[in-house]
């Protein structure tokens, strides 16, 4: 059990998406140990941490993606507003739409911008026409990256620089109106001017989603969120408003990785 | 690439091209007089014939000439067609020699006068009552000499008189070219089957088509048309039920975000499977198919041997089994080509495995897929050696030889692979049969390598781009 002073949470704070001693172990290993976290309705948590300390892990826990791996063994809870992710009986399908994710790799589905943006509505069985072409504009200006695409709206999405890609993918996971976004380091291919238009359109949906932020760019993780996890081998380190995580790590394994002497 | 080595390049084709060029022009040669055709005679009898077309001068002088060598005239009973008077076709049997067969033209009667047209045939009509006999016997009666004349002498000549006992005398050519004088009570005309290169690819050019469509004499029902149509046959149906279930099962294993075991088993199975030669397959068809299944069957129905033999069926069922690993192998490379990444974005958006299948891998692959399909089909294409175990029609077997099997699932099929190695052609036909094996190993050559094209160019298709 961690110590409470690493578990902070705000007075008034509402815990949105709770992991409860969530293990994840593969082909012998453990890919997280024991993990208990409470992330906060509406707000941006970074998950930061040197490769393979399970951040990757810790988001697909959420969106179910990790159900779908062969020899994945699981123990203890993830809750999203108190109904179980896992477990025997859970609906797949209704808990995936509540989530949306993007990820580092800027890759985009085959098709135009607009088919992009929709898809999660087309699955869904939504016909094309004037109400799908409102969702996906509204998706569009949500992240204000309306003016940007409308004129490549119906243009091939893989033909767009790898920032403009991604605002692509986060608009269509912001399209289904989701609980919970699930962003897994979605400036790590992007230049500097590119993460700052995304960092902009994220803070944009911010405000009434909680966010949960796969992050390798410690600056990243010092200016967007209000909370930041700390994930070394599988394990929560520390974790804590992100202006007292980086100015007073508690653990010296949290000092040594934000000031650069590993990872 | 230097200019000599072009040339050089050239020169090669050039000598490479003219063997199969002259051979072009001996299949022209064979093939152009394009149809064997039931004439029937006079005095009731039936024999094939085949209308040569005439050279220039011949046809300036309205000849058109119908001749066949000795050898090769066949006379076939209960045959129900007839030539037309204008096309009618002579036999003539004479006592020292081979048979001959004609067709009247024209005549120089004893007196030395050239009849032409009705007035001929009138004179020929009247021969017959004056000689007292019918026109067979008319023939064998009268004496040749049997001696044999060069072409170019019998071209030039195209009436020879007999001067000592008056009557005249009758050229046929045979297939080889040599021109048999034959007396007769009436002149007709002498024909050079077409010689030189030249001749061969003018004559060929118009009759390309009928080079597939007909060819003379070995089925009665036509040339290698229903050959290649049942070669076509054979390998669609193959196709459906070798080719699609692999697919089928391709895309079944397409939708594991990481590859299992049991994939990673059916992969390099499948790779192992293409290996295994066709006449492998071939002996488990025989074995599994016609002697297993295939008799089952005939004992429940009781239909006699119906399944308990070759056929359509069971080659097809061989062709699909041997060639559904290389479909399955294909299918799942194609798929792989899919970017892992289009999965997990739409799995992330809570698609379902049949809406990943089907708007993701399915639109990406689908060329890939076609592909595939394409490599299976040419893979059963090109494979002869199986087909012999499990009932393609062929000289020494079930389904005889002379005319096309009528097309059924159960019943024996034709094979431009099988034809060709086991021709069905009696050997007097041998000249017949060499230009048309030739022509069904170009043409299932053509096949393989045309689907193998195809497959290729649609498996080798370009990644799209993706800009940083």
């Amino acid at each position: 059990m961690i110590h409470p002073a690493l578990h902070p949470n705000d007075p008034g704070d509402v815990v949105h998406v709770e992991f409860r001693g969530w293990t994840v172990r593969s082909a012998g290993r453990d890919l997280l140990r024991w993990i208990d976290l409470g992330i906060p309705k509406g707000r941006i948590v970074a998950l930061v941490g040197p490769a393979g300390s399970g951040k990757s892990v810790l988001l697909s826990s959420v969106n179910r993606l990790l159900a779908g791996r062969p020899g994945v063994e699981t123990s203890g809870g993830v809750f999203l507003d108190k109904d179980p992710l896992w477990g025997r009986g859970v609906d797949d399908l209704s808990l995936k739409r509540r989530t949306g994710t993007v990820f580092r790799d800027a890759a985009v589905l085959p098709g135009s911008v607009h088919r992009n943006v929709a898809f999660p509505l087309l699955l869904d069985g939504w016909k094309p026409g004037p109400r799908l072409d409102d969702a996906v504009e509204a998706a569009l200006r949500s992240i204000s990256a309306w003016d940007r695409l409308r004129d490549h709206l119906h243009r091939p999405a893989q033909g767009l620089r790898a920032g403009m890609r991604q605002l692509v993918n986060l608009a269509r996971a912001a399209v289904g109106q989701p609980e919970v976004l699930l962003l897994d380091e979605p400036c790590g291919d992007l230049d500097p001017r590119e993460t700052e238009i995304v960092e902009r359109a994220l803070l944009d949906l911010s405000g009434s989603r909680t966010v949960m932020l796969a992050t390798h760019n410690l600056a990243q993780a010092s200016r967007l969120p209000h909370r930041v996890a700390f994930l070394l081998d599988g394990k929560l380190e520390e974790y804590g408003p992100t202006d007292r995580v980086f100015q007073r790590p508690m653990r010296g394994s949290t000092e040594d990785y934000l000031s650069g002497r590993f990872g | 690439m230097k200019f000599p080595a072009r040339s050089a390049l050239a020169l090669l084709v050039v000598l490479l091209a003219l063997p199969v060029l002259a051979l072009l022009c001996d299949t022209a040669r064979l093939l152009v007089p394009p149809s064997p055709r039931i004439a029937r005679l006079r005095d009731g009898s039936r024999i094939l014939a085949i209308p040569l077309p005439p050279s220039r001068p011949e046809r300036a002088r309205g000849v058109q000439p119908a001749l066949l060598g000795d050898g090769s005239i066949r006379v076939l009973e209960g045959m129900p067609s007839s030539l037309s008077v204008d096309t009618e076709a002579w036999l003539v049997r004479r006592d020292d020699g081979p048979l001959l067969m004609g067709r009247l033209s024209g005549v120089v009667t004893e007196d030395g006068d050239t009849l032409r047209g009705p007035s001929a045939r009138q004179a020929l009509e009247e021969m017959p009552s004056r000689l007292g006999g019918d026109r067979n016997r008319l023939a064998r009666r009268i004496p040749t000499d049997g001696g044999k004349m060069r072409p170019g002498q019998a071209a030039r000549s195209l009436a020879l008189f007999d001067a000592e006992d008056r009557r005249v005398v009758g050229l046929f050519s045979d297939l080889d070219g040599t021109v048999r004088p034959a007396r007769l009570s009436s002149i007709r005309d002498a024909e050079r089957a077409p010689s030189g290169l030249l001749d061969g690819i003018r004559q060929t050019v118009p009759h390309l088509g009928r080079l597939l469509l007909e060819a003379p004499d070995a089925w009665d029902g036509g040339g290698l048309e229903p050959v290649v149509a049942g070669t076509l046959a054979l390998v669609l149906l193959s196709g459906l039920v070798g080719g699609l279930p692999a697919l089928l099962a391709a895309l079944q294993l397409a939708d594991r975000t990481d590859p299992g075991l049991r994939t990673r088993w059916v992969r390099s199975s499948s790779e192992w499977f293409a290996a295994v030669p066709g006449v492998v397959w071939g002996v488990i068809g025989a074995g599994v198919l016609v002697g297993g299944m295939g008799v089952h069957l005939d004992s429940i129905f009781a239909s006699g041997v119906r399944w308990g033999t070759g056929g359509m069926l069971w080659g097809a069922i061989t062709l699909g089994a041997l060639s559904a690993p290389v479909t399955l192998a294909r299918a799942m490379s194609a798929i792989d080509r899919v970017p892992r990444s289009w999965r997990e974005i739409a799995r992330s958006c809570g698609a379902t495995r049949w809406q990943v299948l089907r708007r993701v891998i399915l639109p990406a692959s689908a060329r890939g897929l076609v592909g595939a399909w394409f490599s299976g089909l040419a893979r059963a294409a090109g494979e002869t050696a199986p087909l012999f175990l499990v009932g393609a029609a062929r000289a020494i077997g079930r389904s005889g030889v002379g005319s096309a099997p009528a097309p059924s699932l159960s019943g024996g099929f034709l094979h431009l692979g099988v034809l060709a190695c086991d021709p069905p052609w009696p050997p007097s036909d041998g000249e017949l049969g060499r230009p048309l094996a030739f022509l069904s190993l170009s043409l299932l050559a053509l096949l393989c390598v045309g689907l193998e094209y195809a497959a290729v160019r649609l498996l080798l298709r370009r990644e799209p781009e993706i800009t940083r």
